[in-house]
């Protein structure tokens, strides 16, 4: 393993970069002919097989620059100037046919956001198949990157080209008949035949498993080496093209491939679509991949298997990655190189361990500070050297002995909600048998996957949803009673904070009447206290008042999350439930947010509901943890206790699926 | 599935009581007595009228009229005129006629409205994007029988390329005016579904993955964005088959040609009630049929919808 990573060095520097990008220059024309200025003066290379990440927040410049290397740049966007090369050849101003030739073959794509990237007429497997037929690919052998060959060149023997031939899925029973004989032949029994032919039916899948491989296993297994290859040779034969369909998606990990390569996009849950954009991005066994923030919007626990199978994929077929990302965190623990862009330039490039302990750049620092991944990160290894660690919890302002006798503002016992299936008989139990108390000036944070329930206890809590069982109470009343007044002096006192900043914002009405429509609606102050009532509430949450007379889509996500903070705040509430407040935002927004959050906490007394999927959000807000799986609670404990002595297998998954946790940092 | 078609099959039942039942009751509130306009100038015979009456069931009260109707119906019997045809030999003469009209019309929007739609919606902002968005506006906004009167003066009177009137048992040269004319409206309305669905699919997502992959230009359209598109257009274009049999009427009259509008119409001024009411009820069932046909048609261009 030592030997071959000194190995893959010395080959990447007598080979040079893959990719080489120098001086690049971006422009986007607006409607009146005005060149916007999306990319200045960028240079980085990308060596074969290595990782590298491009980091920086939306509006940075690194989605782009990485479509520039690709020539899908959207709608006015065209490169002004410098190079782009990829294997030396030189991509600026090359025709769209000669980029077709490149797209699929030498460079792939996974993209973004999975739910809209597979045209949702075709079939999986139909999509796949366009990548193979585009690029003409032989379907029944393998393509082995330059690089792969080179490396595995001393080691491997290859006889000729037709030991790269796949395992066809007709030729298997008989294949696995002539295996099970020829255990038998050497003389091996009982459980060692058993565990030896289980190996052989999990791992020759056909369509990926090559000739070669079968030889290899079978030798391994203990059957001579002749044998193995006549074996080998007689049954492995070539596959199919829905053989090599099914073997890519199984590569990229989708289970039961073959079936599932006739499914329809909208069968697919957003993690198995990405998987299927995996396999699409590799079907053509390309030198450099481009992955632009391929798992922003999957679940953590979810993002880190697809990572991690990636990895596993593109390090077995030598594949450079170009892996574009706003977390510094995951950046760093899985690129080699960091390229961090701010405002269209690249400010800092080096080594990752580098730019994470010794970052240069005042901007990539405020990354470091506020990537919450290291944050949280930065707190365990504080504690590790016996160093305190509250002076980096700065967010947190109530300390845990003042808990103990704070009394509860919001109790939820035995909650439970059914809802009815289509075309199902029994109740599907979204929240199931759920308890725990929000301490009066405290944070309450409920941590899950989608589909863990955790938004359904925030609809019910704020009585916006019934429960099907179990209780909700408000400073001791129960709030399935509220009616009428008391219902609106309820719906005073409790105010959410949705997730998306761009949806729960009226885009017709301006930031005042937005602001000033719960202080109408209560009847609360005459047209000119209120005036002075919304200027006050946007000073708090650090906006101009001139964004009054402004839009939602004048502003930005974060300013917009303010606003959506501003308008909950404007009735003077006890309890705030945030349903994943900061998940839609950039890590320095998403910053910035929480700790206007914590600064208003310890100046109202506030006490918050805090929903979300990000563990790592979680460790910089909250008092008290409550994890939920499948509707049910599975632990429930201080934060500390929750991250140093996790009793559950499902905390512990999610713990580890917080980017960056094996990290050695710095503490400067 | 299957339970899905007998459902929307038997729906199909309530629609032809309530439709039938409605139309007669109007065929039946007209001002006028049809027995006494048979006449003419001649004096009444009262013992005549009586005789005729009774033979047309027009003595008895309005439901008695309808259920005899409906039983009559059943057995494919749908009664006679006044002149003493059967009602089914005078749809017989007039339906085919309608038919090839509105294939016509049917085809000539499908085409030209696609072509045009497709060239519009990909080159959006250029001139010619312009100019077809403009004519479509103008067939849109203009009613079919200035159009139709303008293609009759240019065509047919001032370069005598098309004849002016079609007549009864008309050829493919003399619908071909009349279909371009009945098809218009709905050719404009498919050129402009057809560019809004083009140019808002050219930008999405799965178009660029399928350029990442590798596939020309000319795959990338005909498979991600042709593809697509096209599926509101054929629902549209199916249910507009319908629209265009029973639309035909202003075009039937204008042109001369003696299909099912100009038969309802003739029948309606002389008090036909079977007919009227006979024919109504045959649009309507090719207007369920159609209907359904689209739904299958939906359900097999786009995977996210299933009957069930």
């Amino acid at each position: 393993m030592e030997n071959n990573e000194s190995k893959l060095v010395a080959m990447q520097k007598e080979r040079g970069p893959l990719l080489e990008v120098k001086n690049l220059a971006i422009d986007f024309t607006t409607d009146d002919k005005r060149a916007v200025h999306a990319v200045r003066d960028a240079s980085f290379s990308v060596y074969p097989g290595q990782w590298v990440a491009i980091v920086g927040e939306s509006g940075s410049g690194k989605s782009t620059s990485a479509m520039s290397v690709l020539g899908l740049l959207p709608g006015t966007g065209h490169v002004v100037g410098g190079s782009i090369k990829l294997n030396g050849q030189e991509l600026v101003g090359l025709k769209q046919k000669d980029f077709d030739k490149l797209r699929g073959s030498a460079m792939g794509l996974v993209p973004q956001d999975p739910m809209s990237n597979l045209n949702p007429v075709w079939r999986i497997g139909t999509q796949v198949k366009e990548a193979l037929k585009a690029n003409n690919m032989d379907v029944a052998h393998e393509k082995r990157s330059a690089l792969a060959t080179a490396l595995a060149g001393d080691e491997v023997k290859l006889n000729d080209s037709d030991d790269e031939t796949f395992i066809g899925s007709t030729e298997l029973p008989a294949l696995l008949e002539a295996a099970k004989a020829a255990i038998a032949e050497a003389g091996l029994t009982g459980e060692t035949a058993e565990r030896s032919m289980a190996y052989f039916t999990e791992e020759w899948v056909p369509g990926s498993e090559t000739r070669w491989r079968v030889a290899d296993d079978l030798i391994k297994a203990g059957v001579n080496a002749d044998k193995a290859w006549a074996i080998a040779k007689s049954h492995v034969t070539g596959s199919t093209m829905d053989d090599r369909i099914a073997g890519l998606l199984s590569e990229a990990g989708l289970p039961d491939a073959a079936t599932r390569a006739r499914q329809f996009p909208h069968e697919f849950s957003g993690g198995m679509r990405q998987r299927a954009l995996i396999a699409i991005g590799l079907a053509c066994r390309p030198d450099l991949l481009i992955a632009d923030e391929p798992t922003s919007a999957l679940d953590v626990t979810v993002q880190k298997k697809i990572l991690d199978h990636l990895h596993m994929l593109t390090d077995s077929l030598g594949t450079a990655v170009l892996f574009i990302t706003h977390d510094l965190g995951l950046a760093a623990e899985r690129a080699q190189h960091i390229v961090v862009m701010y405002k269209g330039q690249v400010v800092e490039s080096g080594p990752s361990l580098e730019v994470l302990q010794h970052p240069q750049h005042p901007y990539t620092k405020r990354l470091v500070a506020a990537a919450p991944s290291l944050a949280s990160h930065r707190i365990i290894s504080a504690k590790e050297r016996g160093q305190d660690a509250n002076a980096l919890l700065e967010h947190r302002v109530v300390g845990e002995d003042k808990l103990e006798h704070s009394d509860a503002i919001i109790e939820v016992s035995h909650l439970t909600r059914e809802f009815k299936l289509p075309r199902k008989k029994e109740m599907f139990k979204a929240v199931d048998d759920v308890s725990f108390s929000v301490k009066r000036g405290s944070t309450l944070a409920i941590v899950g996957e989608s589909g863990s329930g955790k938004s359904t206890v925030a609809n019910m809590v704020l009585k916006l949803l019934d429960p099907t069982d179990g209780t909700v109470t408000y400073e001791g009343q129960n709030i399935s009673e509220f009616k009428g007044k008391r219902l609106l002096d309820f719906r005073r006192h409790v105010q959410p904070v949705f997730q998306n900043p761009y949806g729960s914002l009226d885009p017709m009405y301006s930031i005042f009447r937005s602001i000033e429509e719960p202080l109408r609606i209560h009847g609360i102050g005459d047209k000119k206290s209120r005036v002075a009532r919304v200027s006050e509430l946007l000073d708090m949450v650090e906006l101009p008042k001139s964004v009054m007379q402004r839009y939602p889509n004048e502003l930005s996500g974060g300013q917009r999350q303010r606003i959506a903070i501003a308008r909950a705040m404007a009735l003077d509430p006890d309890v705030i439930v945030c349903d994943e407040a900061v998940s839609a935002l950039d890590v320095l927004v998403q910053d910035q947010v929480l700790r206007l959050l914590n600064d208003l906490q310890a100046e109202k007394n506030l006490s918050y509901l805090f929903i979300t999927h990000d563990l790592a959000v979680v460790r910089q807000i909250a008092d008290e943890v409550v994890v939920m799986q499948h509707g049910k609670l599975v632990e429930h404990a201080t934060t500390d206790e929750v991250f140093d002595h996790p009793k559950m297998q499902y905390t512990r998954d999610l713990l580890d699926a917080i980017p960056g946790g094996k990290l050695q940092l710095g503490l400067d | 599935m299957g339970k899905y078609l007998l459902r929307r099959v038997l729906q199909v039942i309530p629609v032809v009581l309530g439709t039938t039942l409605l139309v007669y009751a109007l065929v039946f509130a007209l001002p006028g007595d049809p027995v006494k306009a048979m006449f003419g100038d001649k004096p009444v015979n009262q013992a005549v009228a009586a005789q005729i009456r009774a033979e047309y069931h027009l003595d008895k009260p309005f439901i008695v009229q309808y259920f005899i109707f409906l039983k009559n119906a059943l057995t494919l019997d749908f009664g006679q005129t006044f002149a003493g045809q059967p009602v089914i030999d005078e749809i017989a003469r007039a339906f085919p006629v309608t038919i090839r009209l509105a294939l016509m019309a049917f085809v000539f929007e499908a085409i030209f409205g696609v072509i045009f739609g497709v060239i519009s919606g990909l080159k959006k902002g250029k001139w010619y994007d312009t100019v077809i968005l403009l004519v479509s506006l103008l067939l849109i906004s203009v009613p079919t029988f200035v159009t139709g009167f303008l293609c009759q003066y240019l065509f047919g009177i001032k370069w005598s390329i098309l004849p002016v009137t079609a007549g009864s048992n008309p050829g493919f040269i003399d619908l071909l005016m009349p279909a371009m004319v009945l098809g218009s409206v709905s050719m404009a309305y498919i050129i402009r579904l057809t560019r809004a669905e083009i140019s808002s699919n050219i930008a999405e997502d799965y178009v660029r993955t399928a350029r990442a992959k590798g596939m020309s230009n000319g795959q990338v359209m005909l498979r991600h964005v042709l593809r697509n598109s096209l599926i509101p257009v054929v629902t549209y274009l199916g249910q507009d088959i319908a629209a265009l049999m029973g639309g035909a009427m202003i075009s039937e009259t204008i042109f001369n040609i003696h299909g099912v509008g100009w038969l309802t119409y003739q029948s309606i001024l002389k008090g036909e009630g079977n007919l009227v009411v006979s024919i109504v009820t045959l649009l309507m069932l090719i207007f369920v049929v159609c209907n359904l046909i689209v739904d299958l048609l939906y359900a097999a261009l786009d995977p996210r919808i299933r009957y069930a």
